[in-house]
C-alpha cells in the first residue's frame, strides 16, 4: 500500500510511489448509488485503489405512504 | 433535515460477477465497505488489493501476414525451443497461417514458411518431443507434420501415423486423438519415436466408442493422461499406468461423466490443476474430482449467464486459452453472441482465493484473439500474444495503453448498486476523494449515478493538485 500524503490543502503528491487523493464534489439525494469509472484514451491508463464517500442521511419519511 | 456527515471508504473485494444481481445491501461496518463484486470490469487487470487497473495495450509483432496481398487468419502460435547438445539451446516463433506453417528466429517478425499447400482456417495443434516440433490440426486432409528446426521444410510426421487433429506426450509416448474416422480412440507412438504409430510400444485405447461424443482434448497431468469427451454428453476419464503391457499397463478409468471438453486448445494447466471449458462453462479439473457437475464448483459460476448467454456456442469449440502466469491470469478467448470472431476474453485471476474474474473486449474492443499462446521475449520474458483473424500477431499486455501504439481502448469499471444498509433511508451525496496510483498527468472518469437520475460525470486528475472547492 502507498502513503497517504493529507497535511496539504492541496491533496497528495506525485512520485515516490505515494497515491494520490483527489477530492470532489457530489450532489443530489439517492436511495441506492451505482459507481462506474473508466479510461478511454489512448495510452493513459488508470489505477484507482479505494474511495471515500461523504453522504448525509435524510431520513426514511418520504418514503412512507401517507397514514 | 439532513443528519451529520457519514464516511464510508470503499474497497474492491472481488471481480466480476453478473450473476449476484444489480445490487448490493451491505452496509459499512466501521465507515468501511467491501464490494464483493463487479458489474462490469472490462479491459482490467486486479492489484492485489482488488483495485481494477486498466490492461496494458498491444504492440505488433511484424508486419502483416498475407497470400499472394491477401490478410490470412493467424489459427496458431507456438513457442518451439531446442536444447541441443552443445549447450546453446535455439527459439524458434511458429505460426500457422492460412495455408502456411512459418517460423521466426527473432522479435523482428520476418516470417519463413517451413510447410505450404495446408488447408486454412483449421484448429491447430502444436507439440515439443523428441527433438521435433510436431503439429496437426482438425483437417481431415492435412497429415501431422514434424520439423527439427533446421530443415527448409516439414516433414509427414510418419507413414503410419494416423491424422490426427491433437496430441500430447505422456511418458516418453506421444498421444493423440481426433481422427474423425475413429472419434473415439486414442492412439499412442513408439517409445521416444512419435513418428512410428504400428508396432513397438505403440497401440491404441478406444474411450466409449459409440457413446455420442469424441475425443475432444488430452493432457498429461499427476502421472496420468486425463482424456476429454464432449461435446454433447460430456465425460472425463484418466488413463493409469506406464506402459502399454505388463504389471503396471494402460488402464482406462471413468472420472466423471457431465462434465467434459469441447476442444484442445482451451484445456490447460494452472498451478496443480487443470482448467477447461464446456458446453456448460468453465471448470477445474479439482473442483469437479470434489463436486463432480455439481454447478456451485464451476469456475465460471459467477459469470455462468455470461458465459451461456453472451457468447456464440456454435464455434465454442475454437476458442484458445493460456496460462499466463507471469500475471496470474487464466485466459480464453470466445467470439460473442452474434460473431464468430473471437474478440472477448474471459479472464481468471487464479492468484485470489476464490479466482476473480474480468473480461477484456467486452464492452468496448480490445484486440481480437482469433489464437493465444505464452511466448518468451527479449530478456526471458514470458508474454502473452494473439493471432487475428486479420493477419496480425499482437504481444497483448504492453506497458503502452493503447492497441497496436495507437488506438484506444477503455478500461471501465461498473459496480452494483449500493445502498449502504438501508434502500429505505434517503442520502445526500456530498463529496468523495479517490485514492489512486497517479500514471500520469491526465484524467480519468468517474460517474455517479442516483437512483434512476442519469448519471453525474466527475473527471479525476491523475496529475496536479486540485483543491476541494
Amino acid at each position: 500500500m502507498g502513503i497517504f500524503t493529507l497535511d496539504d490543502p492541496i491533496l497528495g503528491k506525485l512520485g515516490g510511489g505515494q497515491y494520490r487523493t483527489v477530492p470532489f464534489r457530489m450532489q443530489g439525494d439517492f436511495r441506492d448509488l451505482q459507481l462506474r469509472w473508466y479510461q478511454s484514451v489512448a495510452s493513459q491508463d488508470m489505477e484507482p485503489h479505494y474511495l471515500e464517500l461523504f453522504m448525509t442521511s435524510e431520513g426514511v419519511h418520504e418514503a412512507l405512504p401517507a397514514s | 433535515m439532513a443528519d451529520k456527515l457519514s464516511k464510508v471508504i470503499i474497497t474492491f473485494a472481488g471481480g466480476l460477477a453478473t450473476d449476484f444481481g444489480p445490487s448490493f445491501t451491505g452496509a459499512p461496518q466501521g465507515q468501511a465497505m467491501q464490494l464483493p463484486f463487479f458489474l462490469r470490469a472490462d479491459n482490467v487487470l486486479f492489484e492485489l488489493d482488488g483495485a481494477p487497473r486498466k490492461v496494458g495495450g498491444s504492440t505488433l509483432y511484424g508486419p502483416r501476414l498475407d497470400e499472394s496481398g491477401v490478410a490470412v487468419s493467424v489459427q496458431g502460435l507456438y513457442d518451439f525451443w531446442l536444447q541441443g547438445t552443445g549447450g546453446s539451446e535455439t527459439q524458434n516463433y511458429i505460426t500457422y497461417a492460412g495455408t502456411q506453417l512459418l517460423r521466426s528466429t527473432s522479435l523482428s517478425g520476418t516470417w519463413t514458411a517451413i510447410k505450404t499447400g495446408l488447408e486454412a482456417d483449421k484448429q491447430p495443434c502444436f507439440e515439443t518431443f523428441t527433438a521435433k516440433m510436431i503439429w496437426a490440426s482438425t483437417s481431415t486432409v492435412d497429415v501431422p507434420q514434424r520439423w527439427d528446426g533446421a530443415a527448409a521444410s516439414t516433414s509427414d510426421l510418419g507413414a503410419t501415423a494416423p491424422r490426427f487433429s491433437f496430441m500430447a506426450k505422456h511418458k516418453n509416448l506421444l498421444f493423440a486423438a481426433g481422427v474423425a474416422s475413429l472419434p473415439s480412440r486414442l492412439y499412442f507412438s513408439d517409445t521416444l519415436d512419435p513418428t512410428v504409430w504400428t508396432g513397438g510400444t505403440s497401440g491404441s485405447i478406444d474411450i466409449d466408442p459409440d457413446d455420442g461424443d469424441r475425443i475432444t482434448s488430452i493432457i498429461s497431468h499427476k502421472n496420468e493422461l486425463i482424456v476429454f469427451k464432449g461435446p454433447n454428453r460430456l465425460s472425463v476419464h484418466r488413463i493409469t499406468g506406464s506402459s502399454p503391457t505388463g504389471a503396471d499397463a494402460f488402464a482406462r478409468v471413468p472420472f466423471v461423466t457431465g462434465v467434459g471438453g469441447i476442444n484442445q486448445n482451451g484445456l490447460f494447466r494452472i498451478n496443480d490443476d487443470l482448467v477447461f471449458p464446456s458446453p456448460r462453462g468453465l471448470h477445474s479439473l479439482a473442483a469437479t474430482a470434489a463436486f463432480g457437475d455439481y454447478v456451485e464448483a464451476f469456475l465460471a459460476r459467477p459469470i455462468l449467464t455470461l458465459y451461456q448467454d453472451q457468447l456464440n456456442h456454435t464455434v465454442l469449440n475454437t476458442n484458445w486459452g493460456a496460462n499466463y502466469s507471469a500475471r496470474g491470469l487464466a485466459v480464453w478467448s470466445f467470439a460473442p453472441s452474434g460473431s464468430t470472431v473471437k474478440s472477448v476474453y474471459l479472464v481468471y485471476d487464479y492468484r485470489f482465493q476464490p479466482g476473480r474474474w474480468a473480461t477484456w473486449g467486452s464492452s468496448s474492443p480490445y484486440v481480437s484473439a482469433n489464437c493465444l499462446s505464452v511466448m518468451q521475449v527479449t530478456g526471458r520474458k514470458h508474454k502473452l500474444f494473439a493471432g487475428t483473424a486479420g493477419g496480425y500477431v499482437h504481444q497483448l499486455d504492453v506497458s503502452d495503453r493503447a492497441i497496436a501504439s495507437g488506438t484506444a481502448y477503455t478500461g471501465d469499471v461498473v459496480t452494483p448498486f449500493l445502498n449502504f444498509g438501508t434502500s429505505a433511508i434517503k442520502k445526500g451525496a456530498h463529496a468523495g476523494f479517490w485514492s489512486l496510483l497517479p500514471k500520469g498527468n491526465y484524467d480519468f472518469n468517474f460517474e455517479y449515478t442516483r437512483d434512476s437520475n442519469a448519471a453525474q460525470a466527475v473527471a479525476i486528475a491523475q496529475g496536479g493538485g486540485n483543491t476541494l472547492g
